[in-house]
């Protein structure tokens, strides 16, 4: 487990990378980049956050609860500023938006609760960002086939969030009982996540990184 | 749920195994579309530029035709008739009735008559310069820097190697244009002593070196003049490289065009 507990401070400290790169290039990012910035810097926060309540209570679920929601939030907001030229996938974003503040709040207060992982809110979060992901593709690719996607910061934050959700979907679906009723079967997963992490920060980084070519 | 732990392991790494899969297909798919859309832009950048040398080309070539057009009015007509002019001021000069004073100022009409003359046929000769179709490059190099000669105080040397039947004449006309630009620009700008152009073939490359021991320019603060946008576009057409090292002590041009690829 020793091993494990160092890829999962590795991974929590992974947050550093799109803080630097956000730093750097800070002037640079327009609006949709400010905002993930901003919650660049408010998972650090959490990071730390989570680190204390472990040791104070030896739980950090109601951080949990709270990183999700704002997590969610900001990333269909980012979305939304993409998309909003398409009217029908606003009003999906909006209802996806409420659907989630609904099951999110359902979630803490009636089923699992704000002291146990929020199963229900996080693997619907998974979903909707997946779809969403699945649909900028899809729309970059329809509408903009001559377009280097290197160059397009949201193509690396999308990715990021492709990635990130897509391959921890089961863990965040079984977390109850791979983590809680199995906790031996749950090594791997837990590696898996924390690896994907990393290359999430690493992704979002990219994302800032796409605006040193802009001027100001 | 889960009978087993097993069962429970297999189902999350079947999921995810699956979701893997998904994910390396879409991101494979993004990686091999984004090399096709490379390849793309790179095609369709490479027959812009090759259509923008058509168009160099086609203009270079019109330019070339106006050129001899004018060069021909101006000999034969307005240098005909100063001619004209000049033989019945000698005729006027030569009656025995006019005073002094009116055949100085004959002689002086003449003495300029002949000097419009002389630069009419200069012009006419840069404009369409025959003696490059009669006698080769050398030669139409070697009566220019003789015309630039009897203007300057500067000491002219030119080297050229023999390649003429290597290369077409209108790429002879460019090797030409670029170094009378070169020689002109020495002698109006550089106040140098000493200046040498050479004409040099190695390995289908062809390099005009034009070297001064004039007063240098940076050619970074200088406002390009007609005369080095004129080089740097025929340069360009011809697909050839450009290279400008200029101190206090003297200036050094270094021009190379590939001649396989302009034959």
């Amino acid at each position: 487990m020793g091993s494990l507990l160092f890829y999962i401070r590795i991974s929590q400290l992974s947050v550093v990378i799109p803080l630097i790169s956000g730093l750097i290039f800070f002037k640079k990012l327009d609006k949709p980049f400010k905002l993930l910035f901003a919650f660049i810097c408010f998972s650090a926060l959490i990071e730390i956050g989570s680190s204390v309540m472990v040791h104070l209570y030896n739980n950090n679920m109601p951080l949990l609860h709270l990183y999700i929601f704002f997590e969610f939030c900001i990333f269909m907001y980012i979305i939304h500023l993409f998309f909003k030229e398409k009217k029908m996938l606003s009003k999906v974003i909006l209802i996806s938006l409420i659907v989630f503040v609904l099951t999110a709040i359902a979630d803490a207060v009636f089923l699992d609760g704000i002291w146990k992982f929020n199963l229900y809110a996080h693997s619907l979060e998974s979903m909707i960002l997946v779809a969403f992901s699945l649909a900028y593709y899809y729309l970059f690719y329809k509408e903009n086939q001559e377009m280097l996607v290197w160059r397009q910061p949201m193509f690396w934050f999308i990715t990021g969030i492709f990635f990130y959700f897509s391959l921890n979907f089961f863990f965040f679906l079984l977390q109850k009982f791979l983590l809680i009723q199995n906790p031996s079967t749950s090594t791997i997963p837990t590696f898996i996540h924390a690896m994907t992490n990393i290359i999430t920060n690493i992704l979002f980084a990219i994302s800032f990184r796409c605006f040193r070519r802009a001027t100001n | 749920m889960f009978q087993t732990s097993n069962e429970l392991i297999l189902v999350y790494f079947a999921g995810t195994l699956f979701v893997f899969l998904l994910v390396a297909f879409l991101l494979l798919y993004v990686y091999l579309h984004q090399q096709k859309v490379n390849r793309y832009t790179l095609r369709l950048r490479e027959q812009e530029i090759k259509k923008q040398q058509e168009l160099f080309i086609a203009l270079h070539e019109g330019e070339e035709k106006e050129r001899k057009r004018l060069a021909e009015e101006l000999h034969d007509g307005i240098g005909a008739k100063l001619s004209g002019l000049k033989m019945s001021l000698e005729y006027l000069a030569n009656q025995k009735q006019l005073d002094a004073a009116d055949k100085e100022l004959l002689h002086r009409i003449s003495l300029g008559m002949n000097e419009s003359i002389e630069e009419l046929r200069e012009i006419s000769q840069n404009l369409k310069p025959s003696i490059l179709s009669n006698k080769g490059l050398p030669l139409a190099l070697n009566e220019y820097i003789f015309h630039l000669k009897n203007k300057s105080d500067c000491y002219f040397q030119l080297f050229v190697d023999d390649f003429e039947e290597e290369i077409p004449f209108e790429f002879q006309i460019t090797i030409y244009r670029i170094g009378s630009e070169l020689l002109n620009n020495i002698h109006k700008h550089a106040k140098a002593t000493h200046a040498t152009l050479q004409i040099l073939v190695s390995e289908n490359m062809l390099q005009i070196i034009a070297e001064d021991n004039g007063k240098g320019f940076d050619e970074h603060n200088i406002v390009t003049g007609i005369g080095l946008a004129n080089i740097k576009g025929r340069v360009a057409i011809y697909k050839g490289t450009i290279n400008i090292d200029s101190s206090v002590s003297g200036t050094t041009i270094i021009i190379e065009l590939p001649i396989q690829e302009n034959k």
